[in-house]
């Protein structure tokens, strides 16, 4: 191949790349696009190691976020959506759910579809967000009926401060059962353990009467 | 080797994304897709484990258009970083046209950058390929973490860990910020396709 048709190519090749790749879609805003980094960088954070300082970065700038998304609902409910998983994980920590993680990455993801790709139609924007708003309730449900079982304290579930619904309320209702039927097994086996003490006390006494005659 | 179908003209380039685990190869193609997926018919294929690691790998394919009057077919892979997936790193490395070394520039991976750079060298040895006289683009990303938290290698301790002897085109990039994302796989593309018109010629 000599050097001119090498050119040539290189030219060629270059104009072609050029064209393929130069063309840009309409960004958001900019600051909208730089706080969208910033979340992109919390969430990746977390995907590497789970800390207080990473889940308040996220929360912190899901919040930034929000204000840019007054407008477009479906967006903003998936930031909320955000906000709601970093505070939950901040709180729980270790006992947050298995998935808790799995859905950040998840409701990111999705997201960052919305706000990058212009082509998506209103249909298929509802679409996605039913689909997380979905997977979302799925996870709460498995959290409350993860506590009532394991008789946890009041929930720090991943929502706003709002009316307990109606899972909530039968959780929170198992919940009172279970504890007291917890309270009436303890002071049984309490009862029994005096009575048994009393026994021991009553044989010791007969035995020393023994030994002394 | 490319697959050239002379009746067609058209041209199929593969190109493999590779280096060390978490060093940005997927983050890489997720830019790239994102930024071309409203002129693209085709899909990225992601597999991968629970942890959201690379298990198998990621298919970027798409049509670049015509150059010289062939139409030119791209498709962009990532391999597993992880060392245990060796064996899978290999089979995508079979019909590789070109390469990009995504390079960790976090200064604890320095040792890691080096090994997997090795481990291309024998994978590509295995296909009868002279990494030092293969198209291959080295790409030192994660630039935007320069922090006092997290240390990063400078380019020139890069430079003479990885590029010394293969004297390879490089950028420093931010996969996730996207900075040099276009500008690599632009320069791996013509690399390579320059690359199989010296082997025609």
């Amino acid at each position: 191949m000599d050097k001119s048709a090498k050119t040539k190519l290189a030219s060629d090749i270059e104009n072609r790349l050029d064209d393929f790749f130069g063309e840009q879609r309409p960004a958001p805003s900019a600051t909208a696009s730089y706080s969208l980094e910033k979340l992109k960088s919390a969430v990746l954070s977390i995907d590497w190691e789970i800390t207080d300082a990473c889940l308040t970065d996220l929360i912190d700038q899901s919040e930034a976020l929000l204000p840019h998304f007054e407008t477009d609902p479906i967006t903003h409910a998936l930031l909320r959506m955000l906000r709601a998983l970093g505070r939950y994980i901040r709180k729980r920590k270790a006992r947050s759910h298995q998935d808790a993680i799995k859905r950040v990455m998840s409701v990111f993801s999705s997201l960052e579809t919305l706000i990058n790709d212009k082509q998506l139609d209103e249909g298929q924007r509802k679409r996605i967000v039913a689909r997380e708003i979905q997977a979302f309730k799925k996870l709460k449900e498995q959290i409350e009926n993860q506590r009532a079982v394991k008789y946890a304290a009041v929930p720090a579930a991943p929502h706003d401060e709002r009316e307990p619904t109606q899972n909530e309320l039968s959780a929170l209702l198992e919940h009172q059962k279970f504890k007291q039927a917890m309270q009436a097994v303890e002071e049984r086996l309490s009862a029994e353990v005096k009575e048994l003490k009393a026994k021991v006390d009553t044989l010791q006494n007969e035995l020393k009467t023994i030994r002394r005659s | 080797m490319a697959v050239i179908n002379i009746r067609k003209k058209e041209v199929q380039i593969k190109i493999v994304y590779v280096g060390p685990g978490r060093g940005g190869k997927t983050t890489n193609l997720e830019y790239l897709f994102s930024s071309i997926r409203h002129r693209i018919q085709s899909d990225m294929v992601s597999i991968k484990t629970h942890g959201d690691r690379t298990l198998f790998f990621d298919f970027l394919p798409f049509d670049l258009g015509t150059i010289q009057g062939y139409r030119i077919k791209t498709q962009l892979y990532t391999v597993p970083g992880q060392v245990k997936y060796n064996a899978t790193r290999k089979l995508v490395l079979k019909g590789v046209d070109g390469v990009v070394f995504v390079a960790d520039s976090m200064a604890v991976m320095r040792e890691k950058n080096i090994q997997s750079l090795e481990n291309l060298r024998e994978n590509l040895a295995f296909y009868d390929l002279d990494m030092y006289k293969f198209p291959i683009v080295l790409q030192y990303n994660k630039r935007d973490l320069n922090s006092p938290d997290i240390p990063i290698l400078d380019v020139a301790t890069l430079q003479q860990d990885l590029n010394a002897k293969l004297k390879a085109p490089y950028f420093e990039a931010s996969a996730l910020r996207g900075d040099n994302v276009i500008a690599t796989v632009k320069k791996i593309i013509s690399e390579t396709i320059v690359s199989i018109q010296e082997h025609l010629a």
